[in-house]
């Protein structure tokens, strides 16, 4: 029983392994295959021999990977010659040919492989920037390709070397797929990592992966003012830590840091910064009166800081004003800051001028020399008797049926 | 009468001077997408080394790469380069210009077409810019031609790996190596007998001859018709399916969803029904190979399963193209359309309509049954039949299409009338009988119309084919009906 069973298969292994060689044996026609070889190395000329019992015309139908062709004999005698073209000789992969004749066709392959010389190296690398943390990764693909432009056979060995900081580690890869690859993961540390390979003694150029900082972690901010008056002149500048991310890199240049403050009175104020060596700096001008801030930053949907607080005292605890000129100047002043010194110029003050509870006009001018003074145009403002409200740092003064003329 | 000639032209130029470009033609927006090349595509699906590959990628690849087959065929075919440069990078479009240069000088060109595909992705790197295919299986059909004569035509099969390059948007080959071929070796499959006699008639609705499946379709007309069918004794009809007007490529799915209502009247009625397709076909060329492939694998794909079915016809008549197509041109797009269809579908039997007994040993290896057509002198037709079956041994023969035309008017005044049309088929059912022959006659009806794609526009050609029918313009049977059937 087993004996027939390896009967069995011995038939039929001899039935279905039928390789091409064999087809030429077959033939009724005296036209016979000479070459036995069918393996070559690319670049090696190609000769195709066969004995003919009498000189014969015949075409050889000749396909690689790339195209077919036709090629005619160099008929002698006995003997039908066919010279692989050039190109075809080196190209890796098979080759297939067919020789035509009147009566016959033979066909079989030949075995082309890339020579075991290394001309070239293609490198692909990306994405060419990476984060730090060990987490992300660029990828080096390697095509090492003979001087035929044939990618080399699969199991050649590449070297992958990469340098980072002081270190240089040095990785051997293989060629499968006519390619090697290899996975280069960043470290903790940001910076540029750079990467070659070599192949067959050829060495590739350098290649340059940056690795940048991962996103930002928790900071803090904290602000610097020359004093705490709120005398709408100083400024207050803010500054947070060197911002770093998880593995205590220095966050990249450039990162956008807004500040935002809210008042005593619900108002938000916005400011915002950039940060150069981690650091980002805003500023904001002193409010006009009294009032209490509270300070926070963000890094927009990724970190954020600790809150301060900050207050300032009013400069200004009252002033005087007065009416001249048949009612049409009103002069407010002097206004006196907190060592009784005359006030930057540019305090805001507001003038309000109303009849009967309606409206008239309203006016807003800038200190200039701890005085503003307001004129009264007779076009504007007809001769009558009107309430005048003036407001300044916060600061409302009033009074009423003051008779302009 | 002048006048109103004359307003008449006037009008009508009126209304082409004020035709002009409509706005969505002045932009050139709608530019849509030709189908040229459709081989059978299918991926391995198993996960790729790299990064993981995501539809879209997948879908650009296929495109482009089937593309870059696409412009290498017209490449050989014309031996020249244009469109190489879009698919191919720098490096390996040097291989495809140096053959072609090549050819060119010694005046060879080859056509060629890929049928399947079977690829693989192996790699796919990190930053989506390097591909790697391995592409199994690749059946390719080729013709070589040195001073425009056929040296040889044949199919191979072979594994290629291909690294492709992202550049400029486009999925370029970057290096494409052959790694196995075999040659194709004939597919020989077990033909599919088939032992039930047919008794059939070919089928079009009497107001919709060689247009059944368009919008005038009515699957109740088409079921009462079946039923006359049914009744009159006959077991199988034979119905049309036309390429163009079935779109091609791109089956129109209204139109095979009226098909298969088609096949489940059939069904109700307890009628087979044979398919012919590629109706109205005529190109042949190979590189429409692939287009024909898709359009069949859509029908056949849709149909196999139905109960109806009884088998495929893949063309109406070809060897009427073999003059203006060449012979072998027809035969070789038939035959691979005959394994291709086999493949698809392995249950239903195939065959070719021949439009006579001479042609129908052609191709009698790849067919299952030998249909052939008959329109002449009936006497002869037992002699033609005999002579058949010894050529074709164990296959069942089958008469696809017969009658006589009961038009005997102006234009064909020493025609048959309705007697002589019932004369002829009490003659042919007693011939078929005898010879224990399947049958199928031509046609129902008497059509009032003939699309001139059918016999052309001549009147005598016209008139003679509107009254092939058993029944005539109103339906009422004609003398002929008596014998539509052997019972």
């Amino acid at each position: 029983m087993t004996f027939k069973h390896i009967y069995i298969f011995f038939f039929l292994m001899v039935v279905f392994n039928n390789p091409s060689e064999n087809n030429n044996s077959t033939t009724q026609n005296s036209i016979v295959l000479k070459t036995s070889k069918t393996a070559f190395v690319a670049g090696a000329s190609i000769f195709l021999e066969f004995s003919v019992s009498k000189p014969i015309e015949a075409n050889l139908i000749c396909t690689n990977s790339y195209g077919t062709t036709v090629i005619k004999s160099q008929t002698e005698t006995s003997i039908l010659l066919f010279k692989i073209p050039e190109l075809f000789c080196s190209k890796s992969g098979i080759l297939n040919w067919e020789l035509l004749t009147d009566t016959s066709t033979l066909n079989g392959q030949l075995y082309i492989s890339p020579s075991d010389l290394a001309s070239s190296i293609e490198n692909y690398i990306g994405p060419p920037s990476i984060e730090a943390g060990g987490a992300d990764f660029a990828m080096l693909v390697s095509i090492p390709t003979d001087p035929f432009d044939n990618p080399l056979t699969d199991g050649t060995s590449v070297q992958c070397s990469e340098q980072f900081l002081s270190t240089i580690t040095t990785e051997s890869i293989e060629v499968r797929n006519m390619i090697a690859y290899n996975t280069i993961y960043s470290k903790q540390e940001s910076g540029r990592l750079l990467v070659a390979s070599e192949c067959l003694g050829l060495n590739s150029k350098e290649h340059t992966i940056m690795v940048s900082p991962a996103i930002p972690s928790q900071f803090t901010i904290q602000a610097d003012r020359p004093h705490d008056f709120a005398d709408g002149n100083q400024i207050t500048s803010f500054e947070t830590s060197v911002i770093k991310d998880k593995n205590n890199n220095v966050v990249s240049d450039g990162t956008y840091v807004q500040f935002y403050i809210e008042t005593h009175d619900h108002r938000m104020l916005q400011t915002s910064g950039l940060t150069v060596n981690g650091i980002a700096k805003a500023q904001m001008i002193h409010p006009d009166r009294q009032s209490s801030w509270i300070v926070k930053a963000f890094i927009e949907g990724i970190a954020d800081s600790n809150e301060i607080r900050l207050k300032y005292q009013p400069v200004i605890s009252d002033f005087q004003f007065s009416v001249s000129n048949n009612g049409r100047t009103v002069t407010v002043g002097p206004f006196k800051s907190f060592m009784n010194q005359l006030i930057p110029d540019g305090l805001e003050v507001t003038l309000r001028l109303s009849l009967n509870n309606t409206s008239i006009l309203q006016e807003l001018k800038a200190s200039k020399d701890g005085y503003v003074s307001f004129t009264l145009q007779e076009d504007i403002v007809p001769k009558d008797y009107y309430d005048i409200e003036i407001e300044a740092a916060g600061i409302k003064k009033q009074v009423t049926h003051v008779s302009v003329w | 009468m002048i006048i109103t000639f004359i307003i008449y032209g006037i009008s009508v130029l009126f209304a082409y001077l004020n035709s002009g470009a409509d706005r969505s033609n002045m932009l050139n927006t709608e530019i849509q997408k030709i189908e040229h090349y459709t081989p059978t595509f299918i991926w391995d699906d198993t996960p790729n080394e790299g990064r993981i590959i995501d539809s879209e990628n997948l879908n650009q690849i296929k495109d482009d790469y089937l593309d870059a087959w696409y412009v290498k065929h017209v490449a050989f075919k014309t031996n020249s380069t244009s469109g190489i440069a879009d698919y191919y990078t720098e490096s390996a479009r040097e291989n495809l210009t140096k053959i072609i240069a090549q050819n060119t000088s010694e005046n060879i060109t080859i056509e060629a077409t890929t049928l399947e595909h079977h690829p693989k992705l192996e790699f796919f790197s990190e930053d989506g810019q390097l591909a790697v295919l391995t592409d199994h299986n690749v059946v390719e059909y080729k013709r070589v031609f040195a001073n425009n004569t056929l040296l040889k035509a044949y199919e191979e099969a072979s594994t290629y790996q291909i690294i492709l390059l992202l550049e400029d948007g486009f999925w370029r080959i970057r290096h494409l190596v052959k790694t196995a071929q075999k040659l194709q070796s004939e597919k020989q499959k077990d033909p599919i007998a088939y032992r039930d006699k047919i008794k059939g008639i070919n089928y079009y609705p009497k107001a919709s001859p060689w247009n059944m499946f368009g919008d005038q379709f009515s699957k109740d007309t088409i079921a009462q018709d079946f039923n006359i069918i049914k009744d009159s004794g006959l077991n199988t009809v034979r119905l049309f399916i036309q390429y163009e007007a079935f779109g091609s490529a791109n089956v129109d799915l209204n139109k095979l969803q009226r098909v298969q209502e088609t096949l489940d009247a059939a069904y109700e009625a307890n009628l087979k029904v044979f398919i012919t397709l590629f109706d109205f076909y005529g190109n042949y060329e190979v590189s429409d190979w692939t287009l024909t492939r898709q359009h069949a694998e859509t029908i056949v794909n849709a149909l196999k399963s139905h109960k109806a079915l009884l088998g495929w016809d893949i063309k109406n008549e070809p060897d009427l193209d073999f003059e203006s197509r060449g012979e072998f041109n027809v035969t070789s797009w038939l035959k691979q359309m005959a394994q291709h269809i086999k493949t698809l579908d392995s249950v239903h039997p195939i065959t070719i309509g021949w439009s006579n007994p001479s042609s129908a040993t052609i191709l009698k290896e790849e067919l299952d049954l030998i249909t052939f057509h008959y329109y002449n002198d009936l006497n002869e037709l037992a002699s033609n039949v005999n002579n058949l079956k010894s050529e074709i041994g164990e296959k069942p023969l089958i008469l696809g299409e017969f009658g006589l035309s009961s038009f005997d008017g102006f234009w064909n005044p020493m025609g048959s009338d309705e007697d002589d049309q019932a004369e002829y088929h009490k003659k042919a059912q007693n011939i078929i009988s005898n010879l224990d022959l399947n049958a199928m006659s031509w046609t129902l009806y008497d059509f009032e119309t003939i699309p001139e794609a059918v016999v052309g526009s001549l009147p005598w050609r016209q008139q003679n084919q509107k009254y092939f029918g058993f029944l005539d313009q109103e339906g009422n049977p004609k003398p002929s009906f008596e014998y539509i059937s052997s019972e």
